[in-house]
């Protein structure tokens, strides 16, 4: 939880969330708390993952954060949400109900997928807020409202209708939505690494780390000639 | 035949297949629709017209699917030899009916099978009337692609057995099992866990084993592993290469797996931008990351063949080296593979497997309140998502169950002793 420790770095560009919507009243804890999240994607894109990032909040502190980390792990389901469950979870000896998710709020740069739309009902989140609607996989809404019908589970396979039904979540959208997508048209850009036929060229060094490089380099070669 | 599909789509005989070779000349024809030899027959329309089909579709449904049986149902069908009904041409679709005239084709009425057989011996029998390919029933109303076949039921039966005995092993908790169809390999199969991880329900973790194997055999290896330039033939050496060689130096791929995403990033990051400095052609690039990689990777790679043509492949990788495929070797995510399931996946891991851009999902046990594929949700019909599995419902036949009992009965027997029985 090292990257949560820079709070209040955020809290300036206030007014977007407002304008795109007008009619959600975005408060300056939410949105100091989004923020956050957008600095976690940030990390995402440093290390050329995907630029979504998460924190989980607990009685006005954060509790986990995480972004997606699915070119590394080279598994898709290692999205910011899971990756900020799994250090929660490990942070209080495995037992989600010492994590009391139903206490929690999620702040989330883009709308939770189904699936993690499913995990959240399997955790029992109290609230979710993110911020760029997520028009292929959104599970709050855009295409599948998994906050609304809940997540069940399929733990046993000898009476699969035992298990209780994950309930649903309270989920808001909009707090600053462009910003969020913004992050994501940097990243594909200069393409993504790890896409099997990358639509465009992958840029080795993308635009975001060639002012560092450049400071770096100090021209002891010249490539030109 | 891609006009014909989209000027008379089948709609509700997708079951069917289009053509079939002329009765009575049997042989078979190369199954085209060009128009100009008598030898295939081509389903066009049904006689009554769509709209009297589904409601009579739907009187079929209602009394149930038993009687569907023998009264498989009268619909039209064309044969190409002469002209015929101006009345039938003028229905069709301009562009159609031009086509069938020019080829002097024959309209003529044949009987079909309204529905999709739910049994093998239905299949053989209605297939006499028109043919089939044969599916294994899913309850799903859409599958396309390609038809499931008997051996592709047998591969489903194998594996499913494989699911089902481990989650009699483990007291009924669901088991996932993902198999990559091409080598018959099982390259992961995993139990619930989620009393130990909230998350952790047997897709989810079968779906991370899939991707430490894959971590293992092709560590991460900062920007330019990442980079797949699929059509570069340098990139096959490297991956030639990698397989075999850390397949032997299981710690080393290991430790490089664990350790922290960043480092990765910073060393990489230095290494790509100092071979820039050196001026070096990507291809030389790649050679001298094999290179880096061969002396960093372990003590082991002294007697690995360096070329990576000979020896044996490790047990796993050899599942990837199967030929005739063609991405560039190394798996994308699960990209092909097939997970078996003992119970229907519920939303978050039905999701996960799509994600995960699996091939084909087969499940057992259907969930009426839970399941994300049939039983309550249909998540494979969602048209929007950028990818999408062949879904496959394959209950338990009566003596399986049986079977099932059985086993787990003898395990609980054989509890103390040393040796569990096979099967």
């Amino acid at each position: 939880m090292a990257h949560l420790t820079s709070g209040s770095s955020a809290a300036a560009s206030t007014d977007t969330a407002a304008v795109e919507h007008p009619e959600v009243q975005w408060t300056a804890e939410q949105q100091h708390f989004m923020q956050l999240a957008i600095q976690q994607a940030k990390e995402a894109l440093q290390d050329r993952e995907v630029p979504i990032g998460c924190v989980f909040v607990r009685d006005g502190q954060v509790i986990g954060s995480g972004y997606n980390m699915t070119n590394h792990s080279r598994n898709a389901t290692r999205h910011a949400e899971l990756e900020a469950v799994d250090k929660m979870l490990a942070d209080h000896g495995g037992d989600a109900s010492k994590v009391q998710f139903h206490r929690c709020q999620l702040y989330v740069t883009i709308e939770p997928c189904i699936m993690c739309a499913g995990a959240l009902s399997l955790l029992g989140i109290g609230q979710v807020f993110f911020g760029a609607g997520n028009d292929k996989f959104g599970g709050c809404g855009s295409i599948v409202p998994v906050h609304q019908q809940g997540c069940g589970s399929c733990t046993h396979h000898d009476d699969p209708q035992a298990a209780a039904h994950g309930a649903g979540f309270p989920a808001v959208g909009g707090l600053f939505a462009k910003e969020a997508i913004q992050l994501l048209q940097d990243f594909y850009i200069a393409g993504n690494p790890a896409a099997p036929k990358p639509h465009r060229k992958v840029m080795e060094v993308p635009p975001w780390q060639q002012a560092q490089e450049q400071q770096q380099r100090q021209q002891p070669m010249e490539r030109d000639a | 035949m891609k006009h014909l599909s989209s000027e008379l789509p089948l709609g509700p005989l997708q079951h069917l297949k289009r053509v079939r070779p002329h009765q009575q000349q049997s042989q078979r024809q190369q199954q085209q629709l060009q128009l100009q030899q008598g030898g295939v027959e081509v389903l066009l329309c049904l006689k009554q017209g769509l709209q009297e089909l589904e409601q009579q579709q739907q009187q079929h449904h209602a009394n149930g699917p038993a009687q569907d049986a023998a009264g498989a149902t009268t619909e039209q069908q064309q044969q190409q030899q002469q002209a015929a009904d101006p009345q039938a041409l003028a229905q069709l679709p301009p562009s159609t009916a031009r086509a069938l005239a020019a080829a002097s084709a024959q309209l003529l009425v044949a009987r079909v099978p309204l529905h999709q057989p739910d049994t093998r011996q239905q299949w053989a029998e209605w297939s006499q009337l028109w043919p089939m390919p044969w599916r294994v029933p899913s309850g799903a109303d859409e599958q396309d692609g390609a038809p499931a076949t008997a051996a592709e039921q047998a591969y489903f039966e194998q594996h499913m057995a494989k699911a089902l005995a481990a989650s009699a092993a483990a007291g009924g908790r669901n088991v996932a099992v993902i198999v990559d169809p091409r080598s018959n390999t099982v390259l992961a199969q995993a139990v619930d866990c989620s009393s130990r991880h909230s998350l952790d329900h047997a897709a989810m973790v079968a779906v991370e084993v899939v991707a430490a194997r894959d971590r293992q055999l092709w560590p991460f290896n900062g920007f330019a592993h990442l980079g797949r330039h699929a059509d570069a033939p340098d990139d096959a050496v490297d991956v030639a290469v990698a397989p075999h060689h850390h397949a032997r130096c299981d710690s080393t791929a290991g430790e490089d797996a664990a350790r922290p995403p960043k480092k990765h990033k910073a060393a990489a990051a230095g290494a790509s931008s100092s071979r820039h400095q050196q001026g070096l052609e990507p291809q030389q690039q790649q050679q001298l990351l094999l290179q880096e990689r061969q002396q960093n990777g372990a003590p082991a790679a002294g007697t690995s063949n360096g070329t990576g043509q000979a020896g044996p492949a490790g047990s796993s990788s050899s599942s990837s080296d199967a030929p005739g495929f063609d991405w560039s070797a190394k798996p994308y995510l699960c990209t092909g593979y097939d997970a078996f399931l003992a119970a229907e996946p519920c939303t978050m891991c039905a999701m996960a497997l799509l994600h995960s851009r699996l091939a084909r999902v087969v499940y057992c046990k259907q969930s009426r309140s839970h399941g994300a594929l049939g039983g309550r949700y249909r998540l494979h019909e969602q048209k929007t998502l950028n990818h999408h599995y062949k879904v496959y419902h394959l209950p338990l036949r009566q003596q399986q169950e049986e079977g099932v009992a059985e086993q787990q009965q003898q395990q609980q027997q054989q509890q103390g002793q040393a040796q569990g029985q096979g099967q």
